[in-house]
């Protein structure tokens, strides 16, 4: 009897438990939101921009004359994203009022009524969003989300191995470079390998160097006024054209891959391992001084502070120009040879460096006026992290005017400082007087990129052949990357392989286009 | 009336009747089994009832409503048989190796194993507690040390460098060339616990009075494991080849956490993930649906053929 009756209690208390664990994600929430109508429940992400920046905002932001009154509760969450979203289909019980998140696809929520139209943050703003940011956050001609956080990415260099003097500006001077490291001609640079890198879970790092060269070759592509036009149509895929599928054969595509793949043709130039590092072992690697050179973003310095704050040898280079596009201007004149027009466009990104314009370098350097505006602004692309980061605000919100208000102060000068002295990055903003204090020569040579490039990035909400009927980047290779490590391809076969893949005897495009 | 089969004959009263006499016990397996059945009902019969629907459908922009179409199955197969034919079939062959190397490699080892586990090898006890400890780490968490100690930054790396191994020189498991060899060695080695406990409980249910009368006819271990253990442990065994053949396409598993499909190890599994993964907003599942249908469709028939292969080994025995 005594068995049986312990048995019972213990069945009910197995019971009780797997009940519990099963309700235990229904709302049960034990982060302390305020449901008051004007106060401000914000959930952000807690990653590699660290959240210190965020409480220090606030009491920045209750400085101001009228805020002093307003409330906060800061959730901060690992799984930012998914807890705003999630929290957008409790519909009016939607606790949050202000989202700092990573990417939410924003677009279906817009249909859905699920963001509030910000557009007259947007407009309100003491320093104005950058332009090349305006297309992506528009939709159906309003505003829907900040981006924050716009650190440039691409080769990050360790200034201690490498002489200032050494640092390519063209591809092929990169690739001299790293066979001369290789070779141990760089005295710096003895017994340490050119490149670390991410090939387990951020290959893609590469592209912010390949996008570059892409994008950079393409001011030849006559289709194109420019080489962001081309690189944006690409991600746009000409709108509605039927035949947009025409972007995958950009040259530029094919030219960058073919630099790449000459930089994975030596084994040795890279990390024993590199291909299957994590971000923060590559990170580690690089940090410790164990390869010159990292693709890699912003967001290093800040990522890797709590063990590595001590390192500040490391500085962020211009992507190098891809020296094909020297060779196809023909710089040195119809008849001379490519080593001549290396030459001649090492000369003339040099003085673009320099800050001379088109029409000096024209002169000092014999070179046609037109050629040099080309070079000049393939030098000054770089890529960026984009929209990866987004402020935005639920359309449930019972603290919609204060929650704006928050909003519009984070394009504020004050805003900005603290999110560099917090963050160790850089606001979205184009600032009217602020200048950035830059703490260490990482920062100072983002600074110089935000200063003087034109940014790109990936845009996968620029159709929806893209975002709603999954048309990636690279559908066919998506781990590109890793495909030339392994010699499984090359730029040429990619490049065919993409397009075969939409076009080829039964190809995917009209699957894809008839999403639109 | 204590006897049920006294009872009257319509099984509606008695059904009552048996009720009426043990509602307490009724209520308890109700409390017990009510969340098990609505996690079932909602998780397996509504998902797989939608998922079956969705593959039929396709999105209008125009009028903006879903309609039926067999499109997504065209598109599937021309995925699969047409565009990415070289890929998928590549994907196809590493999912059945992986299958079976687990079938061929670890189902023996594991048997002999718990064999020996059975048949009181010394510290048996302490080799059941060492095998099952790695099955109650989660699968992920487990998989991540495993990647981190044969990593290029790893503690084997360090090991290898402190005997004098070359740093350029250590081998990249996870890399070309080695990426499967080393899926294929975690597979083996991570079902290994679990699995030996299972056979060694299931061994562990044989009369001992047969390996005694065997030993007395002058049977040694060979004779002992093949003709009496493995006959009589069989039908556990045919049920995992079964099952495991029957999930061997669900799930993107180790792939997805250690190559993401990288350097020739991608999976059907991890193939059926990335085309979820890779699906836009989430608003339009419906191809990715239709592609698991017909995965589903190509399965069948495979796992009833083998089912009949495998359970025509040997009769089931009653002991």
């Amino acid at each position: 009897m005594m068995k049986k009756k312990i048995m019972a209690m213990l069945c009910c208390a197995i019971t009780l438990c797997f009940t519990a664990t099963a309700l235990s994600a229904c709302g049960l929430s034990t982060e302390k939101v305020d449901n008051t109508p004007g106060v401000v429940n914000i959930v952000m992400m807690e990653a590699g921009y660290g959240t210190e920046f965020m409480d220090k905002w606030i009491e920045d932001f209750k400085k101001i004359p009228g805020n002093e009154d307003i409330k906060f509760t800061v959730k901060k969450d690992v799984q930012s994203t998914e807890t705003a979203t999630n929290a957008l289909l409790d519909g009016d019980k939607n606790p949050y009022d202000l989202c700092f998140t990573g990417d939410i696809w924003y677009k279906k929520y817009v249909d859905k009524g699920q963001l509030a139209d910000i557009s007259d943050v947007v407009a309100g703003f003491d320093n104005p969003l950058r332009s090349e940011l305006n297309g992506i956050i528009t939709y159906k001609e309003k505003q829907w989300l900040v981006p924050w956080a716009y650190d440039p990415c691409g080769l990050i260099y360790n200034t201690d191995l490498l002489p200032e003097d050494k640092v390519p500006v063209t591809t092929d001077e990169l690739l001299a470079l790293v066979s001369d490291i290789s070779d141990g001609k760089i005295e710096s640079a003895k017994n340490v390998k050119p490149f670390v890198w991410a090939g387990d879970n951020a290959a893609a790092y590469w592209q912010y160097v390949t996008d570059i060269w892409w994008a950079q070759y393409e001011y030849l592509d006559s289709e194109y006024e420019t080489g962001i036009d081309a690189y944006n149509n690409f991600w746009s895929l000409n709108d509605t054209d039927p035949d947009g599928y025409t972007v995958y054969q950009q040259p530029g595509l094919e030219k960058s891959y073919e630099v790449l793949q000459a930089l994975f043709a030596q084994k040795t130039w890279h990390m024993n391992g590199s291909e299957t590092k994590t971000h923060t072992d590559a990170q580690t690697d690089f940090l410790l001084n164990r390869a010159v050179m990292l693709p890699c973003g912003g967001w290093l310095e800040n990522e890797m502070k709590e063990h590595y704050s001590d390192k500040k040898n490391y500085k962020m280079m211009k992507t190098p120009v891809i020296s094909a596009l020297g060779k196809e201007l023909k710089l040195a004149g119809e008849t001379a040879t490519d080593a001549e027009h290396e030459k001649k466009l090492i000369a003339v990104v040099k003085a673009a460096d320099a800050g001379k314009n088109a029409e000096t370098i024209a002169t000092e350097s014999g070179v046609e006026k037109s050629k040099a505006e080309i070079v000049i602004a393939a030098r000054n692309l770089s890529a960026c992290i984009g929209v990866n980061h987004q402020a935005w605000i639920p359309s449930t919100t019972n603290a919609l005017e204060n929650a704006k208000k928050f909003l519009t102060y984070m394009g504020s000068d004050s805003a900005a400082k603290i999110f560099r002295e917090y963050s160790n990055s850089t606001l979205p903003f184009e600032y009217k007087t602020l200048k950035l204090t830059a703490s260490t020569p990482f920062q100072e040579s983002m600074d110089v990129l935000h200063e003087s490039c034109n940014f790109l990035f990936p845009q996968m909400l620029a159709t929806p052949m893209r975002y709603k009927a999954g048309l990636q980047k690279f559908t066919n290779s998506p781990d590109v990357e890793k495909k030339i490590w392994a010699g499984e391809l090359t730029a040429k076969s990619f490049v065919k392989g993409e397009y075969d893949y939409l076009t080829g005897k039964d190809g995917k495009w009209n699957f894809y286009y008839n999403q639109i | 009336m204590n006897n049920f089969k006294e009872m009257p004959k319509s099984w509606a009263v008695r059904f009552k009747m048996k009720c009426k006499k043990n509602w307490r016990d009724w209520i308890f397996v109700l409390c017990l089994t009510a969340l098990p059945v609505i996690w079932f009902a909602i998780f397996w019969v509504y998902v797989n009832f939608d998922s079956i629907l969705m593959s039929f459908k396709q999105f209008d922009t125009v009028t903006q409503t879903e309609y039926f179409t067999l499109a997504n199955f065209k598109e599937v197969f021309l995925d699969i048989a047409g565009r990415s034919s070289g890929m998928f079939g590549e994907t196809v062959l590493n999912t059945f190796l992986i299958y079976a190397t687990g079938v061929f490699i670890g189902m023996p080892l594991c048997l002999m194993i718990a064999f020996f586990m059975m048949k009181g090898m010394p510290l048996t006890n302490f080799y059941k507690v060492l095998f099952f400890l790695p099955s109650m780490i989660s699968q992920v968490a487990f998989v991540y040390v495993f990647t981190y100690f044969i990593g290029s930054n790893g503690p084997l790396k360090e090991i290898f460098i402190h005997f004098g191994g070359l740093e350029d020189k250590y081998p990249v498991f996870l890399g070309p060339g080695l990426a499967m060899p080393t899926i294929l060695f975690f597979g083996v080695w991570s079902s290994f616990g679990y699995s030996t406990i299972v056979y060694a409980s299931t061994m562990n249910r044989i009369p001992p009075e047969l390996f005694e009368s065997a030993k007395l006819d002058g049977a040694g271990f060979a004779a002992e494991f093949f003709k009496i253990c493995l006959p009589l442990v069989w039908p556990t065994l045919s049920t995992f080849i079964v099952v495991n053949l029957a999930g061997s396409c669900s799930g993107p598993g180790v792939i997805l956490l250690m190559t993401q499909g990288s350097f020739h190890t991608n999976t059907v599994g991890y193939w059926m993930y990335n085309i979820v993964a890779n699906s836009g907003d989430g608003s339009r599942l419906y191809y990715p649906a239709a592609f698991g249908l017909v995965i589903s469709f190509l399965l069948v028939p495979l796992v009833i053929l083998v089912r009949k292969v495998v359970n025509s080994f040997w009769q089931d025995a009653e002991y």
